[in-house]
C-alpha cells in the first residue's frame, strides 16, 4: 500500500526527450470575453423522398464524410396497435425479426458482425425500427437482408424460436424495469396518464402473462397485417451514389403486394378531471415523487414550448426547480422535468428524489410550491436564450452519426409526411417566445389536475399493479 | 482524413421561417413511384458480394505543445459545427488516501462549483449561454474535464475551462452541499444490483489496493472527506505537468492552439501525488454474494485480474474476446441468450487501466437460472482451454469486424476526442490509428488461442452474485467454493 509519486504516462514518455519546457510567465490570462451568442442558424440536409410502386417509402440522404452507410427500415406499427391481452407483442415480434428469414435462416447479426456492422432494432408505442450501419461497399448486403425479412420472415419462424425470445424479452423486462430502482415507474406513469382502452395504457414491454399468451398464429397474423411495403419506410444515410442505389432498392424491395398503410389509432388526448395520487413501494433508499400530465402530441402546438420549459425548470444550477429544491433548500437529491413526445399524445413529467432524511411529504410540498412559483412568470430573455442554445447544439448532435440521422429523418416522415422537415422542426424552437412557453406551461401543467405517483421504500413490486 | 473531393457540406444555412404545417398522417403514395427500368430479380440463393473497398485515410492527429509544454492532441473533423475539448488529468481514484475513497472524484466534481471569480450559479449560466455542455469524470488512473460545444463558442468556452481547471474557488458552502449530494447519490446507488455487483467485484479482485473500489467512493468514505482534503488534493494533482489537452471537431488547428495558449500556456507547476499499489494478496476464486431480497434476476460476474493497458496481449485479446464474449454472436451470448434464454444479454469484457485491469463475463439472469448460467460460463471458459479453441473462421470474423468497424468509431466528434485521449493516457504514439489495422491483422489463430488459454481457467475466477440470497444460495452447492457475504457498500457480513 505504500505510495509512489505518479508522473502522467505521457510525461514519462517525454522524459527521454530534450527538455524543451521553457516555462512561460507571459501575459496574464485574458478574462473570458462575453461573446454574444449568435442567432440560431437553421439547418438543412439533402433528403430525397419517393415511393416504390408497392407503396414502400424511401428517404435518401447522402453524406460522404466516412465510408459507412446506415440503413433503417421503419414499420409504422408499435405497441399502440396491439390487441387486448397481447401487451408487449410488437416488441416481442421485433425480436423474432432477428431470428432468421427464409433465405438466411440464422441469427440476423451473423453476416454483419464480421464486417463491423452495428445492428439493432427498437420498438416504441408508435413504430418499430430496424437498422444497421455497414461499410459502404456492403450496402447491398444490408438491402438483401432487410428485404428478405420483410418478404420472407415467416418460413423461418418456429415455436422454439418464439419460446426462446419470449424468455429473452421477459428477462429484458426484469433487467430494464423490475430490477432497476424506480424502474417500474415508467409502467405506472403510462397506466395512470392513459386510461384503460387508450392505445398507450399498456407498456411497450408488456406483462409476463400477455407475453406468455403470444402464439405462433399471433405472430403470423401480425406479420401479414403490418409488415407490408405500404407500411414500411426505408431510410439511407451515408456514403452512397443516389442513382445506382435507387436501382438496388428497386431490385430488392419491389417484391410482394403493397398491403395497406396501418391507420393511426384514433385516441383522444386524455383529460384529467381531477388529480390522481398513487403510491407504490420499491427497493429504494430514497423516496421519489412524480408529477405528470397528458400534453400535446409530437410536433403539435405546445410540444416544443414544453421542451423549452423543461430547460427553464431543470437544466442548470439556476433553473427554476433545481435552484430552490436542490441548490438552496437541499430537500431534493435531484429534480428533472421533461416532455415525453409521442404520436397520439405526449405526457409531461416532473420528478424529484428526496435528499436523505427528507420525508416524501416534505419533498412533495416543496416541489409543488416551487413549481407553482416557476410557472407564474414567463421565462426571462436570458433563460430562453440558454434553453434555445442548448437545443441548438442537440440538433447538431442528432445529425452527427449516420444512424442517428436515419432515425431523425424517418421520424420526420412518419409524423409530418416530410423527410426534410428539419428546418421547420428547428423553427419551432427558434420562434417560440417567452409568452408562448409560459402559455403552454400554464395550459398543460395545471397543479390542480395532476397525476402524482409516489415511490416509497418497501417491498419491490414487479407486476405494475398498485 | 476525409476524402475531400467527395465531402459535401451537408449543413446548409437557410432562413426558412415558414410556419410548420398541421401534423397529418403520412400520405399514401401521393408522390409518383420512381419510373425505373425493370430491375433484375434478386438472387436469394446466396448473400451478395461486397463492392470494391472504399478508400479511407486513417485519422492522423497532430501532437503539438503549448508554450509551457502541455501537449495538445488535435484532429480537425468535419464538416460539423461541433467541437469536443478535453482536459486529461493524470492521477485518478488510485490517489485517494485509504479511508477517503472518493476524494479524487469529489475534488474533480468541485472544480465547477465556482471558479475564476464566478460563483457556481454564474458559471453554470455562462456555460449554458454558450450552449456548452461541461462534464467531469474520474476513473482509476485519470480524470477528465470535458466540454461539448459549438465551434463559434470555442474561445469563450476554453476560457471557462481554464477558470475551472486553474482557478476553482473550492468554497466551503459549496463543498458542504456537494458532499451531501454525493453521499445521497452513493446511498441511492446501493439499491442497484449492478452497482452492488461492481463494488464487491472490485473488492474481491483487488482487496484494498489499486482498483479495489469504484472512483465515486461509498457513503462511509465520502463522509470522511473534508474541504481541506479537497484543497490539498487539488494542489497536488491538477497541474500543467500532469495534464494533456484534446481537441476534435470543426475547428482549425491554428485557432484552437492559439486559444489554448492564451488560456493554458502560462500555467506552471508539477503534480506531486501518491498512488496506491496493487495488493499483493492472492485473489480468492470464491463466491461473493450481495443480497437483493425479492430480486427477479441475479446480476452475476465471473472475473479475474488482467494486465494493464500497455501489455503485449492487448491486440490478441481484442481478437479473442470478440469471438468469445464481446460480439452479439459471440459464444457466451449465443449460449446464454439465444440458446438458453437465461438473460437479455451476456458479455465478456477486458477493463484495462494503464497499469492493471480485469477480465469479466457478466450478465443479468433470471433468478432461477443463476446456477445454470454460472455453469454455462464455466463450460465456455473450459472450452477455450482445450476442447474448443477458436476456429479459423471465428478468428477471421473477429478480425474482420474489428477492421471494417474501425471507421465507425470516428463518427461523432465526442467519440473522436475519446479516441485521441487514449493516446496520452495509454502512451500511444500519434501513429496509433494508422497502425491499428496492421496490428489487428497480425493476430493469427495461434496467437489468439494462446491468449484464450491465459484466461480460460475457471478455477481462477471469482464469482460475484447480486441477487435474492435466500433462493440463490442453496443452488450454489457443488461449485466447491467458499461463500462470502457482502453489503452493497463493500462491507463483509457474517452470513
Amino acid at each position: 500500500m505504500s505510495g509512489k509519486t505518479i508522473l502522467p504516462p505521457w510525461r514519462r514518455a517525454l522524459l527521454s526527450l530534450p527538455a524543451t519546457l521553457a516555462l512561460a510567465f507571459g501575459l496574464p490570462t485574458a478574462p473570458a470575453a462575453a461573446a454574444p451568442p449568435k442567432a440560431m442558424p437553421a439547418l438543412r440536409i439533402p433528403v430525397e423522398q419517393y415511393q416504390l410502386g408497392n407503396g414502400l417509402t424511401v428517404l435518401l440522404s447522402p453524406d460522404k464524410r466516412l465510408p459507412v452507410v446506415a440503413v433503417e427500415v421503419r414499420y409504422l406499427v408499435g405497441s399502440a396497435h396491439e390487441r387486448p391481452g397481447r401487451s408487449g407483442f410488437a416488441h416481442l415480434f421485433e425480436h423474432l425479426m432477428f431470428q432468421g428469414s427464409k433465405h438466411f435462416n440464422e441469427d440476423y447479426f451473423a453476416p454483419f458482425e464480421p464486417i463491423g456492422g452495428s445492428v439493432n432494432g427498437t420498438t416504441s408505442q408508435d413504430r418499430t425500427n430496424y437498422y444497421e450501419r455497414v461499410p459502404s461497399n456492403y450496402l447491398e448486403l444490408a438491402l438483401w437482408m432487410e428485404s428478405d425479412r420483410l418478404f420472407h420472415m415467416l418460413p423461418a419462424l418456429t415455436q422454439a424460436r418464439l419460446d426462446n425470445q419470449r424468455d429473452v424479452v421477459k428477462n429484458e423486462r426484469r433487467q430494464s424495469y423490475e430490477n432497476v430502482p424506480y424502474g417500474m415507474s415508467w409502467i405506472y406513469l403510462g397506466k395512470a396518464i392513459f386510461p384503460p382502452g387508450h392505445p398507450y395504457h399498456e407498456p411497450v414491454i408488456g406483462s409476463h402473462a400477455d407475453l406468455s399468451a403470444a402464439s405462433l398464429d399471433d405472430v403470423k397474423e401480425f406479420f401479414r397485417e403490418y409488415y407490408v411495403p405500404a407500411n414500411a419506410v426505408l431510410t439511407l444515410v451515408g456514403d452512397f451514389e443516389t442513382e445506382p442505389t435507387k436501382r438496388l432498392i428497386e431490385k430488392y424491395f419491389s417484391e410482394g403486394a403493397a398491403g395497406k398503410r396501418t391507420p393511426t389509432p384514433v385516441a383522444q388526448l386524455p383529460k384529467l378531471e381531477a388529480s390522481k395520487h398513487l403510491t407504490y413501494t420499491d427497493d429504494v433508499k430514497l423516496p421519489r415523487v412524480y408529477l405528470a400530465w397528458p400534453t400535446p402530441a409530437l410536433f403539435q402546438q405546445g410540444d416544443a414550448e414544453l421542451d423549452l420549459m423543461s430547460s427553464v425548470l431543470s437544466r442548470g444550477k439556476t433553473s427554476r426547480l433545481y435552484k430552490p429544491l436542490v441548490y438552496e433548500k437541499k430537500v431534493a437529491k435531484e429534480v428533472t422535468a421533461f416532455q415525453a413526445s409521442m404520436q397520439l399524445g405526449s405526457f409531461y413529467v416532473v420528478q424529484a428524489t428526496a435528499a436523505p432524511g427528507v420525508s416524501l411529504q416534505k419533498l412533495a410540498a416543496e416541489l409543488t410550491a416551487a413549481l407553482q412559483t416557476a410557472l407564474a412568470t414567463p421565462p426571462t430573455a436570458d433563460e430562453l436564450l440558454r434553453a434555445k442554445n442548448g437545443y441548438k447544439k442537440e440538433f447538431y448532435q442528432r445529425l452527427e452519426s449516420a444512424l442517428s440521422r436515419t432515425s431523425t429523418l424517418a421520424t420526420y416522415y412518419q409524423h409530418t409526411g416530410k423527410g426534410d422537415y428539419l428546418p421547420q422542426d428547428l423553427a419551432r424552437y427558434e420562434s417560440a417566445s417567452a409568452a408562448d412557453v409560459q402559455r403552454a406551461a400554464s395550459e398543460w401543467l395545471p397543479l390542480d389536475k395532476v397525476v402524482r405517483i409516489d415511490i416509497v421504500a418497501g417491498k419491490k413490486s414487479t407486476t405494475g399493479e398498485p | 482524413m476525409r476524402r475531400a473531393a467527395l465531402a459535401l457540406v451537408t449543413l446548409m444555412l437557410a432562413c426558412d421561417g415558414s410556419p410548420p404545417p398541421e401534423p397529418a398522417p403520412p400520405p399514401l403514395a401521393t408522390s409518383a413511384p420512381v419510373a425505373a427500368l425493370p430491375q433484375p430479380k434478386p438472387d436469394r440463393s446466396k448473400l451478395p458480394e461486397p463492392g470494391p473497398a472504399p478508400g479511407w485515410a486513417l485519422p492522423s492527429p497532430a501532437r503539438v505543445e503549448l508554450d509551457n509544454g502541455v501537449p495538445v492532441y488535435f484532429l480537425e473533423q468535419g464538416p460539423t459545427p461541433l467541437v469536443t475539448v478535453l482536459l486529461l488529468v493524470s492521477g485518478g481514484a488510485v490517489t485517494d488516501p485509504v479511508g477517503k475513497e472518493g476524494l479524487t472524484a469529489t475534488t474533480i466534481d468541485m472544480l465547477d462549483e465556482g471558479a475564476g471569480g464566478k460563483d457556481a450559479l454564474a458559471l453554470s449560466e455562462a456555460l449554458q449561454r454558450l450552449g456548452t455542455e461541461y462534464s467531469a469524470t474520474t476513473d482509476v488512473e485519470h480524470a477528465v474535464l470535458g466540454m461539448d460545444l459549438i465551434a463559434e463558442s470555442f474561445e469563450p468556452s476554453v476560457a471557462l475551462l481554464a477558470d475551472i481547471a486553474r482557478r476553482p474557488t473550492l468554497d466551503a458552502t459549496e463543498f458542504a452541499r456537494r458532499k451531501q449530494q454525493r453521499i445521497a447519490e452513493a446511498i441511492s446507488a446501493e439499491s442497484e444490483p449492478t452497482h452492488g455487483r461492481a463494488v464487491v467485484l472490485r473488492k474481491a479482485l483487488f482487496g484494498d489496493g489499486y482498483g479495489s473500489y469504484l472512483p465515486v467512493g461509498t457513503r462511509d468514505s465520502l463522509t470522511r472527506v473534508t474541504l481541506a482534503d479537497v484543497k490539498k488534493h487539488y494542489q497536488a494533482m491538477v497541474a500543467p505537468e500532469g495534464v494533456a489537452l484534446i481537441v476534435a471537431g470543426g475547428i482549425d488547428q491554428k485557432s484552437a492552439v492559439s486559444a489554448l495558449n492564451t488560456h493554458f500556456g502560462s500555467w506552471s507547476g508539477a503534480p506531486s501525488i501518491k498512488a496506491r499499489s496493487l495488493s499483493s494478496a492472492p485473489v480468492a476464486p470464491d463466491i461473493f454474494v450481495v443480497d437483493y431480497p425479492g430480486s427477479t434476476q441475479s446480476a452475476i460476474s465471473l472475473a479475474r485480474r488482467a494486465t494493464g493497458h500497455d501489455s503485449d496481449e492487448y491486440f490478441p485479446a481484442l481478437v479473442h474476446n470478440r469471438a468469445f464474449g464481446e460480439a452479439f454472436t459471440s459464444r457466451v451470448n449465443m449460449n446464454l441468450r439465444e440458446d438458453k434464454g437465461y438473460t437479455y444479454g451476456a458479455r465478456s469484457v477486458f477493463t484495462r487501466w494503464p497499469a492493471h485491469g480485469f477480465f469479466a463475463i457478466a450478465a443479468s439472469v433470471k433468478s432461477e437460472t443463476t446456477r445454470p448460467s454460472i455453469d454455462e460460463v464455466l463450460k465456455e471458459l473450459e472450452g477455450t482451454c482445450g476442447a474448443r479453441p477458436l476456429s479459423q473462421e471465428e478468428r477471421n470474423k473477429a478480425v474482420g469486424g474489428l477492421l471494417l468497424g474501425y471507421p465507425g468509431r470516428f463518427e461523432s466528434v465526442s467519440n473522436v476526442a475519446r479516441e485521441l485521449m487514449n493516446l496520452p493516457l495509454y502512451q500511444r504514439p500519434v501513429s496509433w490509428f494508422s497502425t491499428f489495422p496492421g496490428r489487428v491483422q497480425a493476430v493469427d489463430l495461434t496467437t489468439a488461442n494462446q491468449l484464450g488459454k491465459r484466461y480460460c481457467d475457471g478455477s481462477q475466477f471469482a464469482i460475484v452474485i447480486a441477487g435474492d440470497k435466500k433462493s440463490v444460495v442453496p443452488t450454489l452447492e457443488g461449485l466447491g467454493r467458499p461463500l462470502h457475504f457482502y453489503d452493497a457498500r463493500g462491507k463483509k457480513l457474517g452470513k
